[in-house]
């Protein structure tokens, strides 16, 4: 029995039929799309080399979760650490708000797992926790640990008063008390080394950047630095290697050859909904682990895809390996805050999303001699 | 004698980068050459002959007859002469404008007059988001020159404004004039929450109050200050025309104090 690799109009083709019809959209698209970018190092590299080619506009699917934090550190600077530094450096930890732990478990639980073992004023201490949210969230294992309940939308407003009690400023009425305030800022600012573990995308841009200010303001007179967890950690390896191969954080354009960069004119969830220019989306999903359900594209698509069920309505539909399961694969990894390589579990004789990438780039070069 | 015109053919498929045709770059052009000037932001290529009739006049006046939410930079950079759009506009209208005059009859995209260093954009409709607010990864939004909205302004307008002047005669949308480091916005409607977030210095009048400010924003109590009359009247003098406050004494809050708490907000009392 063989296993369909590709799909026109939901009926099983040749990989070859697929590729050409793929091509043949692509011909006559005008401004497309690409978008989904779930994939390894490899098909991401594929993906731009091919997005250039077409003239597309580029975007991660989840690019939405990660925003805030680019935004933020790119106009404001930002205070960043290494999980494995603060593992070895921080002596008092602040969780911030209601996401980070439940998004950062992993990098949290290599906090609760040790003690400080490097810098004069923190190496030998005991590292002491506080979670500032609406919900406690100690981590298991620390029992060090004290909790100031406060609601997640009131957070940036209370570190403004942080902030402006630190500096001598005065402040007015905020949702938490001035001796509750006064309590927080003790705890950042008598840390040898302070680390703020927070999800940007809970805060925004503005808040984020209080977060970084805050920070920042903190280092002033001691030590401090932020670990962001994020939601979706190969949006930020995309974001990356985009930036490395394009000179932008994603959402941006090849319309006229060099990428041209607008986070509101180029954002994916904007040119799927029919809201934006492109006329044809190529969706890229292709790694292990569910992503949240894409809204159905008002746009005629081209799927390369670990789940052929999830396709849809897609025009074309490939099946595609996945990255770091099927095959060995190069992924994002927050725990590093870098790439790692990981190997497969497994063999796959479908092809990679790299591969149904290049062909298609081979595809359409084809094409573009034969018409010469 | 009339302007240099651009009528609207149709409604474009793609977003049209218009920054080519200000008055000092059309002057002297032939119209063959104007009609080849690329405006295109896919690979089609698109020139203005393939969208808009070109009808020749004076370049010092350029007209665009029909606007679209498509047309992208218009009056980038321009330094003199006058510009008036009979419609819509759409991302980056007069951004960089030194000077001269951009109008708009109808409402425009997100980041109108960004970076702005003088000259005048009239706006009748609406704003979109970050108006005169600086481009990603820039350090300063507007900064001189004056924008006046007839209606509403989308999200952060007046981020990291440094210089000028901003008058909204309708309502502002969230965090309007965060980070912003100097200058004069006036909002004659409400303002949505919270207005100066991050603002080092500069100067906001909401007229018709605000959803609610951060609490590092302190209320300094009733202001009775020759400075709002002599600026009432000079407002009313000069582009922007009559302001809805009129030197009485104002409400006035200091902030955010979170950064360093120079900025002043005036209320209604």
């Amino acid at each position: 029995m063989t296993v369909d690799t590709a799909w026109i109009d939901g009926r099983p083709a040749t990989l070859e039929d697929a590729l050409q019809a793929a091509a043949g959209l692509l011909d006559g698209s005008r401004l497309p799309f690409v978008g989904g970018l779930r994939t390894d190092v490899a098909g991401l590299r594929s993906a731009l080399s091919l997005a250039r080619r077409i003239g597309a506009v580029v975007d991660h699917r989840l690019s939405a979760a990660i925003y805030p934090f680019i935004v933020a550190a790119r106009e404001n600077g930002a205070f960043l650490a290494a999980p494995a530094e603060m593992r070895r450096r921080a002596d008092r930890v602040v969780v911030m708000g209601d996401e980070a732990a439940e998004i950062g478990a992993d990098v949290i639980r290599m906090l609760t797992d040790a003690s400080p073992d490097l810098g004069i004023g923190t190496r030998g201490s005991e590292r002491l926790f506080m979670t500032l949210g609406s919900k406690n969230a100690a981590s298991p294992g620390s029992t060090a640990s004290r909790h100031v309940d406060c609601a997640s939308s009131e957070i940036v407003d209370v570190l403004g008063m942080v902030r402006a009690g630190m500096a001598g400023r005065r402040s007015g009425e905020g949702a938490l008390g001035e001796e509750t305030v006064a309590t927080i800022t003790s705890f950042l600012t008598d840390a040898g080394f302070c680390c703020i573990v927070f999800s940007p995308a809970e805060f925004g841009e503005l808040g984020t950047e209080q977060i970084f200010g805050l920070v920042a303001d903190l280092n002033e007179t001691t030590r401090a630095s932020t670990l962001p967890v994020l939601a979706a950690a190969d949006a930020m390896g995309a974001a990356l290697q985009a930036t490395w191969t394009a000179g932008f954080p994603l959402r941006f354009a090849f319309g006229r050859g060099a990428g041209e960069h607008d986070a509101a004119l180029n954002a994916g969830e904007r040119q799927l909904s029919g809201a934006g220019e492109a006329d044809l989306a190529i969706l890229i999903d292709a790694l292990d682990g569910a992503a949240p359900a894409e809204a159905k594209a008002a746009i005629p698509t081209i799927a390369i895809t670990a789940d052929p069920a999830s396709a849809g309505a897609a025009r074309i539909a490939f099946h595609v390996a996945t990255a770091g399961r099927d095959y060995d694969g190069v992924l994002y990894e927050p725990r590093f805050g870098s790439f790692v390589a990981k190997a497969a579990q497994r063999n796959s004789e479908l092809p990679s999303a790299a591969a149904i990438l290049d062909a298609l780039t081979e595809q359409l070069g084809e094409r573009a001699r034969d018409a010469a | 004698m009339t302007g240099l015109t651009f009528r609207k053919r149709e409604e474009p498929a793609e977003r049209l980068d218009l920054s080519p045709l200000t008055p000092s770059r059309l002057a002297g052009m032939a119209e063959r050459d104007i009609a080849a000037l690329a405006v295109g932001t896919s690979r089609m290529g698109l020139r203005v002959g393939d969208v808009f009739d070109v009808v020749m006049g004076d370049a010092a006046t350029v007209r665009f007859e029909g606007g679209s939410h498509r047309f992208d930079r218009i009056g980038e950079a321009m330094e003199t002469g006058e510009i008036t759009v009979e419609g819509d506009a759409g991302v980056r209208l007069g951004r960089m404008l030194a000077g001269g005059r951009v109008g708009v009859s109808g409402s425009v995209g997100a980041h109108a007059g960004s970076a702005m260093t003088g000259g005048v954009i009239a706006i009748a409709g609406d704003a979109g988001e970050r108006l005169g607010g600086p481009l990603a990864g820039e350090m300063m939004g507007m900064k001189g020159g004056t924008i006046t909205v007839g209606g509403n302004v989308g999200a952060r307008a007046g981020d990291r404004m440094r210089r000028g002047v901003i008058f909204v005669n309708g309502t502002a949308d969230e965090d309007l004039a965060s980070r912003m480091i100097a200058g004069t916005i006036v909002v004659g409607g409400r303002a949505a929450a919270t207005p100066g977030r991050l603002m080092k210095r500069g100067t906001l009048f909401l007229c018709g109050g605000a959803e609610r400010f951060a609490p590092t924003f302190v209320d300094n109590g009733p202001a009775d200050l020759l400075i709002l009359k002599i600026m009432a009247s000079e407002f009313t003098r000069g582009e922007v025309g009559e302001v809805p406050f009129d030197g009485r004494p104002m409400r006035r809050l200091g902030g955010d104090t979170a950064v360093l708490g120079l900025g002043e907000v005036f209320l209604p009392l």
